[in-house]
């Protein structure tokens, strides 16, 4: 009997490591199913155990996207900042080249420089 | 100890919610993983524009390449762009499918297509990092906008054949976008 909750433990152990790199959100998935499972088989009204264990998997959810969303926009950012400076910072060098280039009364093509706008 | 009916639903119910989850979990890191490869790609695309901006800083470069990269970098890496074309392919997914096909000589008569002609023949490698920044910035644009590419492929088909039309087309969409966004600053192009 003690090996089989030992291999069970391994079990559980390994599954846990499996879902690991998707995030918090897989091995609470599964705590979640244990304690609703568990509170089964002791005889807990298996009506109420659903609604419970149902609702605090659809309020992780909610509260995981939530956070999820405003972590791939932070990323996004961080990903392009640097590069994104680069192209402003070159594009500020064009900018000064044609400035220097051209005479005052010569009319421009069009906003050239797209005002030269940072797009943050 | 005895287990009732009611007790093995619940306990079925749970362990499919509990699957869904996983697959939900699995699913979401699986995008957000080709989500980061799509922005190493772009940051990439974003060094090798700043490069040939870079390379375009020359005393040799006419001016008018200067403003068309200037304004092409500037489209290409502004959200606000990119949400404009978003909502034009909404509102019609075909929009700019056939103003990429049709072959269109005429706009190649522009200054533009002469800056890139007379260019050519003294300082070709000037040409070469006009068409660089252009291609990198539209490849850019496409993995940092995913929704866009429907706009982005005809370019990308066309900008060795066409370059001068094709920067041309996008100027002028970026110049409808700029006039939308803030009447007044309204430019032709």
């Amino acid at each position: 009997m003690a090996g089989a909750w030992d291999n069970l433990g391994r079990l559980f152990r390994d599954g846990l490591r499996a879902i690991a790199p998707h995030g918090p959100g897989g091995v609470i998935a599964v705590l979640l199913a244990v304690i609703g499972v568990g509170g089964l088989v002791l005889h807990a009204d298996p009506l109420w155990t659903f609604i419970v264990v149902a609702f605090c998997f659809g309020a992780y959810a909610f509260l995981d996207e939530r956070d999820y969303r405003r972590r791939v926009t932070e990323r996004e950012r961080e990903f392009t900042k640097t590069t994104d400076t680069q192209v402003i910072a070159s594009r500020q060098r064009l900018t000064k080249r044609l400035e220097a280039r051209r005479s005052g009364d010569e009319p421009l093509l069009f906003d050239e420089t797209g005002g030269d706008r940072e797009h943050r | 100890m005895s287990i009732d009916s009611a007790s093995v639903l619940a306990a079925l119910a749970i362990v499919a919610v509990m699957v869904f989850s996983l697959t939900a979990a699995a699913e979401r890191s699986r995008r957000h993983a080709s989500r980061e490869r799509q922005l190493r790609r772009a940051t990439i695309e974003l060094g090798e524009l700043s490069s040939a901006l870079d390379e375009l800083d020359d005393e040799a470069t006419p001016a008018v390449m200067l403003v068309y990269a200037l304004r092409l970098s500037d489209a290409f890496t502004n959200p606000a762009f990119a949400a404009f074309v978003r909502d034009q392919l909404a509102q019609a997914p075909g929009a700019f499918d056939d103003k990429f096909d049709e072959a269109k000589p005429a706009e190649e008569d522009s200054e533009l297509a002469d800056a890139l002609q007379a260019t050519l023949r003294t300082r070709p490698d000037l040409v070469v990092a006009f068409v660089r920044a252009f291609s990198a910035a539209i490849s850019a644009f496409a993995e940092r906008w995913p929704e866009c590419t429907p706009y982005v492929e005809p370019l990308r088909r066309q900008i060795l054949a066409h370059p001068a039309a094709e920067a041309r087309r996008v100027v002028t969409l970026s110049n409808r976008q700029v006039a939308g966004a803030a009447p007044g600053l309204a430019v032709a192009a």
